[in-house]
């Protein structure tokens, strides 16, 4: 893909992000905030023990906090708590296609830490 | 004015190639974040050279010749940055930046002054570095910090404060980094030495971009920063009152401050150079001086003038753009806060980026603020003297482009 559409794609991730609002039957809550930029993500997990059946999110940010999320929400449905480690956000970062400098890292990051934090929530 | 002699301005393009499907092109430098930093003339950067391959020895230690023309050099910074903003020059210390500066007086003044239950006044348009000492230093006394509230235009609305909570001190921003805003600080500062209280000023986004006059505002102690005036970073300037620098410990205790050191006691030097611990940043500060000449040159009152003005034409500019919503009124300075209706603020700047147009995005330091105002992040341009009409169309341009790409 080329630049141009690369952002067309984050751009329809950013409008139309996937498993976006408050899923109802959802038995955690998670949330997060970036200090920097003040960038928050509120994340609805439907748990089953160590699975999380289902999973949404409602956020405040720019486009690659929201457009991460998106990809990361998607990818960790259905998966055990304990299985997610590091290799998924590399795998996010890889979905979203753009050379993320130092600083815009952290927007990527947000959604992934806020998991990684509340696993103890599981 | 002058952008030939930044070279910075030769060295920054950018060879674009991702730009809104423009192609590959060559894309000046357009620098509208100086309130962050201002970039350099070429004096100030050949006098840091000059002075590491001519006059490279530690200030006031050496017996010999070169570290003599060193130490003079480092203060004739001095009596510049005291002729520039009109105080003595035993009343300037030299600091590595404005937070240090503010620090100090938090720590060798504030700390001996303050008791449990007395009021400190600050405001809510202060930088984090007038608001996080305080609230440090609160936790060990228990003073109360009161805050002086500022509306949408930007204007403090509670000024009366002063007089009703007589606070014990009272700190405050001379321009504010996100509004742009001039505070009367002539006037603050005389209703608060009314009700007897000590007075410090940030200065750091005012020396430099308008005239500043301490002996005229009356202040007790005035902070800036030299990266703010075209100067090196790392160097810093707390002016104090001559007779309360003189009663205040040192905050640092070390090397070239003391007369002299015994087992059970030691004796401080007089100010400044009681405050001065260890070897100073004396490249950097001995550089200062070019940047306090460059802007004498130029004279600071065109230097405000014509930022003033380009900053008008940069207000109007973005107000052609309906999307575009302006924090604050003032258009005094060149700092001008907005926001994007519908894009986060880390977007426009990314976005300008690609155009190689580099603005400031976050919260500035400056939460209070964005709390009372309810927003996450604004995005903010910074103008000083390099700056000119063709940089706002260029920013007005790009940010055109923007809102199209949201539509």
């Amino acid at each position: 893909m080329d630049n141009q559409m690369i952002r067309a794609y984050l751009m329809d991730l950013y409008k139309n992000p996937k498993n976006y609002g408050v899923i109802k039957d959802h038995n955690l809550v998670l949330h997060g905030e970036n200090p920097v930029c003040g960038d928050n993500i509120t994340l609805y997990i439907k748990k089953d023990k160590k699975k999380i059946i289902d999973i949404s999110f409602e956020s405040e940010g720019c486009i690659i906090s929201k457009a991460a999320t998106s990809i990361l929400t998607d990818k960790i449905k259905g998966k055990y708590i304990d299985d997610i480690d590091i290799d998924f956000f590399n795998e996010v970062r890889e979905d979203l296609m753009v050379e993320l400098s130092l600083s815009r890292i952290k927007c990527a990051e947000l959604s992934f830490s806020i998991i990684d934090k509340g696993k103890k929530e599981f | 004015m002058d952008k030939k002699n930044f070279p910075i301005f030769k060295n920054a393009k950018f060879q674009g190639s991702i730009s809104h499907g423009s192609g590959s092109q060559e894309k000046d430098f357009i620098y509208l974040d100086s309130s962050a930093t201002t970039q350099k003339p070429q004096v100030v950067i050949d006098e840091i050279k000059k002075v590491y391959e001519n006059y490279n020895a530690n200030v006031f230690r050496g017996l010999y010749r070169i570290s003599e023309e060193a130490t003079s050099m480092y203060e004739e910074t001095r009596k510049a940055v005291a002729d520039f903003i009109n105080a003595e020059t035993s009343e300037i210390i030299f600091t590595k930046n404005t937070t240090e500066s503010l620090n100090t007086v938090v720590y060798s003044f504030a700390k001996s002054i303050l008791k449990k239950g007395d009021n400190v006044l600050l405001s809510e348009m202060e930088h984090h570095s007038n608001i996080v000492p305080w609230q440090i230093l609160q936790k060990e006394i228990g003073f109360n910090i009161l805050y002086l509230e500022v509306d949408k235009s930007g204007q403090f609305t509670n000024l009366d404060l002063i007089t009703q909570k007589e606070p014990k001190i009272v700190s405050v921003v001379h321009i504010s980094n996100v509004l742009g805003v001039i505070n009367d600080v002539k006037k603050i500062t005389k209703m608060a030495k009314d009700v007897g209280s000590y007075v410090i000023i940030d200065g750091a986004q005012a020396v430099g971009h308008i005239g500043v006059d301490v002996k005229t505002i009356d202040c007790d102690f005035y902070a800036f920063s030299a990266h703010k005036m075209m100067g090196p970073t790392g160097v810093g300037v707390l002016y104090g009152r001559k007779e309360l620098l003189d009663k205040m410990e040192p905050l640092y205790g070390g090397g070239e401050m003391i007369l002299s050191v015994s087992k059970d006691s030691c004796t401080f030097k007089d100010a400044p150079y009681k405050f001065e611990a260890g070897t100073p940043n004396f490249v950097d500060i001995i550089a200062f001086r070019k940047s306090i000449e460059y802007i004498n040159d130029l004279g600071i009152s065109n230097i405000h003038k014509y930022i003033k003005d380009l900053s008008t034409y940069t207000h109007y500019q973005l107000s052609t753009l309906k999307e575009v919503e302006i924090y604050g009124d003032s258009r005094d300075t060149g700092i001008i806060s907005f926001n994007i209706s519908g894009v986060h603020p880390h977007d426009v700047a990314t976005f300008l980026d690609e155009d190689n147009i580099a603005i400031r995005a976050g919260h500035h330091c400056a939460q209070v603020l964005m709390k009372k105002f309810n927003v996450q992040a604004l995005s903010r341009v910074s103008l000083y003297i390099y700056n000119d009409k063709s940089d706002i169309n260029a920013l007005v341009k790009s940010l055109s482009k923007i809102i199209d790409y949201y539509k």
